[in-house]
């Protein structure tokens, strides 16, 4: 088994809790086994039966779920023990790490700046050198922005490569179980512990499971690579710009055959738009069911309605309502065939583009993000605005189903940033393997603040 | 996004909104409507809405079979209070003309 912890347990608890004073990244503790073979954080969304899951939201305050998610029954089988669950932005609805229903998590490179999100916690706690793996959430970039942020290989896989059996949905036609390591063999290997068929999750993919860790190849002759020409005409950032031309020099010198990628601006620039429009919708629907009567915050109110009210009033934070406002607009009867069924249709037409783009590619190239993470005093958290194509190109395989996952790539001011690298549906292998070599030449396999 | 219309949507929300809140909805929501612009100008008429990344020829589905997997005491574990198999939700009564004869 690749991943090691052959440290002393007591320092490797002392290590948790003091990293999580330092970053505030642990939502709550689980009953972890003293003798397991690793140790993995959970993004606060997953189930985990008998412990505290409240996935940022003071809407379900004391809620333990009765049973567990598929990934945790897939990592105990091999060993694994949770340790704890990870702090999110609420509800999954957050690309900061500041909304998370407590104190906010501190990226731990610099503790001024934010991680990222919506899987935040859970990048932080790999990139402070907690736990070889930790298990999030993708549905508009939620891993592999915080990826970028924290300097951790973060992994969205295909689509229904992993179930989706215990996980809360926040828009399930795009939501992806994926997960974060320190270096590509472990990713490699993390995917073949969590993925597979599931009878309880119908969208789970029935495809064979793969060797992608025995099959690591990283050898470039021949390989064909796409240059997202259209996202890195849009990155400014010098720093950025040398790190990547570097990056592809190195690549043509290893015999890659390199493609630059364009695609047409009339989609590229509906990515974002397509994307807050249906996920806003799916997810205003999706937790329709929290009520706070069965479970969660169960105020005292005089009627039922009364009482479903307040708890939706006190539970849901001011951000994530607004989401909800517009959602449930999309769907107003005058407005769906106008704004969440022509997002549909739109969103099959870029889907195609890029799909088509991707089919005669080994992978895909671009920065995953453009400048390094932002500093929490400098975040505006008070509007929504139309992202550029330089952020929002992460959510193409959202909408397409494609995996995708963001490697560190250089420094800028002592924070890492990263590297987008992205494949057609199911062909993991051939991103890992591009990946595995792109690691090589940056030699920051195994990068955390820890090693630094 | 006039006034009414924000407080229809939360009603049928179940939320309550303060004046800040709504403010801020009002505020952003040209936002919306920059977004509602940008798909009238695409015509995508002739293409089928995509509701999934999983299309339903590439599902495996089963026969829906009732699968009960979690019994009474489990599904009842999160309420604060219960009676044999009901979850009670408490009612405030203020007065006796409250109290209603069912």
């Amino acid at each position: 088994m690749r991943f090691k912890d052959s440290i002393d347990f007591q320092e490797l608890t002392r290590k948790w809790h003091t990293a999580d004073e330092k970053i505030h990244a642990v939502a709550s503790w689980c009953d972890w086994k003293e003798d397991s073979s690793f140790y993995v954080a959970v993004k606060d969304n997953i189930s985990v039966a008998g412990t505290l899951m409240q996935a940022g939201s003071h809407i379900l305050e004391g809620y333990r779920p009765v049973y567990d998610a598929t990934v945790i029954s897939q990592l105990r089988k091999h060993g694994a023990s949770v340790f704890c669950k990870s702090k999110m932005d609420e509800l999954g609805m957050g690309d900061t790490g500041l909304n998370t229903g407590g104190t906010p998590i501190l990226n731990p490179y610099d503790l001024s700046r934010i991680t990222g999100g919506s899987s935040g916690g859970s990048a932080a706690l790999v990139a402070n050198g907690c736990c070889p793996l930790a298990i999030g959430t993708d549905t508009g970039d939620s891993i592999r922005q915080p990826a970028s942020y924290t300097g951790t290989i973060g992994v969205k896989p295909t689509y229904g490569r992993i179930s989706r059996y215990g996980v809360l949905p926040y828009a399930n036609s795009m939501d992806t179980v994926g997960f974060f390591t320190t270096c590509i063999e472990d990713a490699a290997y993390a995917l073949e512990i969590l993925e597979g068929r599931d009878p309880k999750d119908m969208t789970s993919s029935a495809m064979l499971p793969g060797h992608y860790k025995r099959s690591l190849d990283s050898n470039l002759a021949g390989k064909k690579i796409g240059i997202f020409r259209s996202v890195m005409d849009t990155i400014k950032n010098p720093v950025f710009q040398k790190s990547f031309e570097d990056l592809i020099h190195h690549l043509e010198k290893k015999g890659a055959h390199l493609i630059w990628v364009d695609l047409d601006s009339k989609w590229l620039d509906l990515v974002d738009p397509v994307y807050k429009t249906i996920a806003n919708a799916e997810a205003c629907s999706n937790h329709a069911c929290l009520d706070g009567l069965r479970y969660g915050l169960q105020p005292i109110e005089n009627t039922v309605e009364e009482s479903i009210k307040h708890a939706r009033t006190t539970g849901f934070s001011s951000l994530v309502k607004k989401r909800f406002i517009y959602g449930a607009y999309s769907l107003y009867e005058e407005n769906q065939k106008d704004l969440f069924e022509k997002a549909q249709r739109i969103r099959r037409q870029i889907v195609q583009e890029y799909r088509a783009a991707l089919e005669d590619l080994d992978v895909l190239l671009a920065l995953s993000t453009p400048d390094i993470a932002p500093e929490i005093a400098e975040m505006d958290r008070s509007g929504m605005q139309i992202e550029s194509i330089s952020i929002s190109h992460l959510k193409l395989d959202n909408l397409a189903g494609t995996p995708s996952l963001s490697l560190p790539l250089g420094f800028k001011q002592g924070c890492p940033f990263g590297l987008c690298v992205r494949s057609d549906r199911f062909q993991e292998q051939k991103m890992f393997d591009i990946a595995k070599a792109i690691e090589e030449y940056t030699g920051f396999a195994g990068l955390c603040v820890e090693a630094i | 996004m006039d006034r009414s219309l924000i407080l229809s949507l939360s009603e049928d929300l179940h939320f309550s909104l303060t004046e800040e809140e709504i403010q801020d909805i009002q505020k952003d929501f040209a936002w919306v409507q920059s977004i509602q612009d940008q798909f009238t100008q695409i015509d995508v008429s002739n293409v089928e809405p995509m509701t999934s990344c999983v299309e339903f020829f590439e599902q495996d589905l089963r026969l829906d079979r009732a699968n009960p997997c979690l019994g009474k005491e489990q599904v009842l574990q999160n309420s604060k209070k219960i009676k044999e198999d009901k979850i009670l939700v408490n009612q405030v009564v203020r007065s006796s003309c409250d109290l209603k004869t069912r």
